[in-house]
């Protein structure tokens, strides 16, 4: 199933996945939590600070009162997986052969990008500020040798020196098979017909 | 069943004067079926893209579980809410 999804070739395996850090994830839950306790919040203030009548007519319509609270709920909770859906599906497929870009900009607005690892002309990583110095997540940008091809960027990746490390390796695996199929000497790497 | 949204001790009454009377209780199920209807929309969307794209890993599985069972949940306390309206 993973194979068809993405196409992949016959014996191309999954070696590595990369998506957003998780901390990028956890400020919009809480914003959209927040944003759920909202009316509660409200409703005991205005049962507080509200003149007796108001405070009265709220506090006699219950019912109606914890219908549409359930419904605001019902609607934060349906808004958190639609972001959590967009942040899940926005992956870097690291595979023997290359790299498989998904961008998923909304929920139908989806992109998905080729790159292999001999197109690759260099790697950056960019770590910025204290939070991700210390959960360790930062951009990571793969610029590739053809003058019209788009940039390959992850924004707040996780542990982004060991995927640069990840790809770089095959990067240099792919460069040296190039070499040797071109100079005819022996390909070390044909036993293990990577 | 309640008093309508029209009464006389209902500060906000003189909004409604004029307006045909309607019972609230119609109301808040027409409110409730508009919201399970965009609720089904939302989730049939939902669950095709993680089915199509999540790869039927874990994470993905999981995230189905919790959020039926929580979506369960949360309709069944506005619908217990609704029969006492």
């Amino acid at each position: 199933m993973l194979a068809s999804r993405l196409n992949l070739d016959p014996g191309e395996t999954i070696i590595h996945e990369v998506r957003r850090h998780w901390f990028v994830f956890l400020t919009r839950t809480i914003v959209i939590f927040f944003a759920a306790l909202a009316p509660a919040i409200l409703y005991v203030v205005l049962c507080e600070f509200l003149p007796a009548n108001f405070a009265a007519l709220l506090q006699s319509h219950i019912p109606e009162t914890i219908f549409l609270y359930s419904l605001w709920l019902l609607l934060a909770w349906v808004f958190f997986f639609v972001q959590w859906t967009n942040y899940y599906l926005d992956v870097w497929y690291v595979t023997e052969k290359r790299i498989i870009d998904v961008d998923q900009k909304g929920l139908f607005h989806r992109e998905v990008s080729n790159l292999r690892f001999d197109k690759i002309q260099d790697i950056s990583v960019e770590v910025k500020g204290i939070i991700p110095t210390f959960l360790n997540f930062g951009d990571l940008r793969v610029q590739t040798a053809a003058e019209d091809s788009a940039n390959f960027f992850m924004p707040q990746a996780m542990r982004p020196d060991d995927v640069r490390k990840i790809i770089f390796s095959r990067h240099n695996r792919e460069a040296e098979k190039m070499h040797y199929s071109e100079s005819g000497d022996k390909n070390p790497y044909d036993k293990t017909g990577i | 069943m309640k008093n309508s949204v029209v009464s006389f001790d209902n500060p906000l009454s003189a909004l409604f004067t004029g307006l045909p009377h309607v019972d609230s209780s119609v109301v808040f199920v027409i409110i409730f079926l508009v919201a399970c209807l965009i609720f089904s929309t939302m989730s049939t969307v939902l669950l095709y893209h993680w089915n199509r794209y999540g790869m039927n890993n874990s994470k993905i599985i999981f995230a189905r579980i919790v959020y039926i069972t929580v979506s369960v949940v949360i309709i069944g306390a506005a619908f217990v809410a609704l029969t006492f309206i």
